[in-house]
């Protein structure tokens, strides 16, 4: 059996949005690796058939250098107020030996600040603005643009 | 800016080209921030970059057992994490001196079970016994 590498983390409320990035290596060849964060339930312990999968994904490095891995393309991954496991496991390795592979280094994993649907919608009409006063200045009279 | 937006725009083909272009990139950066606009990551976990404790100065791979790490710890009954340390084999850390192998360790036992040995019969053993390489798992 191979060891996960994990922190547990306490004090994050429910409905908080949580973010990460770390960056991950191979030692030889392509290693692959999971990375899990899971709410470990009212008893904040692993297991008891009360945790929940909040992100599970796989990530893949070689040995050309590291890769730098960010929570900003995935989409919202919510906190439900218990205790949290950030867990790393190998899934597979260039050496061909789970316990010969996988490096980690600068993690970090917290909380992100979302802004609520109404701050985005005024941004998305700023932008919509925008686009509407740029095309009015460059509409095309006899070739030529016309100022407002 | 507005200067040179009706400059670019007085050729007719380099002003619809030139427009088009805006539209486009304005189109984009309101879907980027419809979407979610993540704002700067709080970090909640300790030794983030797995710097301590400091192995020291000279090229290693140490297995130390995670009472010795804070905030991290393994699933492996043997309780150990691999830190490797100032380039060794090579390998520099992506951030400070130092980083981990996700895996330390695999703690296995080979063996065989034998039957016929009768009560009371004295046992004897013997076997070659050698350290690996240096590049230990």
């Amino acid at each position: 059996m191979v060891g996960a590498l994990f922190q547990d983390v306490s004090g994050i409320n429910a409905g908080e949005h949580l973010g990460f990035e770390f960056a991950h290596r191979a030692r030889v060849g392509t290693d692959v690796m999971t990375f899990t964060i899971t709410d470990l339930g009212a008893d904040n312990l692993l297991g008891g058939g009360n945790d929940s999968i909040l992100f599970s994904k796989e990530y893949s490095a070689t040995t050309l250098g590291w890769e730098f891995n960010t929570s900003a393309s995935e989409g919202p991954i919510v906190a439900m107020g218990n205790n949290i496991r950030f867990s790393y496991e190998a899934v597979s390795t260039g050496s061909g030996n789970l316990v010969r592979g996988n490096f980690i280094d600068a993690v970090s994993i917290g909380t992100v600040a979302v802004p609520e649907p109404s701050t985005a919608t005024l941004l998305g009409l700023a932008a919509f603005g925008l686009v509407f006063r740029r095309r009015r200045r460059c509409d095309v009279a006899n070739g030529k643009c016309v100022s407002r | 800016m507005i200067f040179k937006w009706k400059n670019a725009c007085r050729a007719t083909v380099r002003c619809q080209t030139t427009k088009l272009k805006f539209v486009v990139f304005a189109l984009l950066v309101c879907l980027s921030t419809s979407g979610q606009l993540r704002a700067d990551l709080v970090n909640v976990l300790v030794n983030s970059s797995f710097e301590e404790p400091d192995t020291g100065p000279l090229p290693s791979t140490i297995f130390i057992d995670q009472s010795y790490v804070p905030g991290w710890k393994t699933t492996a009954s043997s309780e150990l994490i691999e830190i490797w340390a100032a380039n060794f084999n090579g390998v520099a850390a992506y951030d400070g001196q130092q980083h981990v192998q996700v895996s330390a360790d695999e703690l296995g036992t080979l063996y065989q079970d034998v039957y016929g040995i009768n009560a009371g019969e004295n046992l004897g053993f013997e076997f070659a016994h050698r350290a690996p390489q240096l590049d230990r798992t």
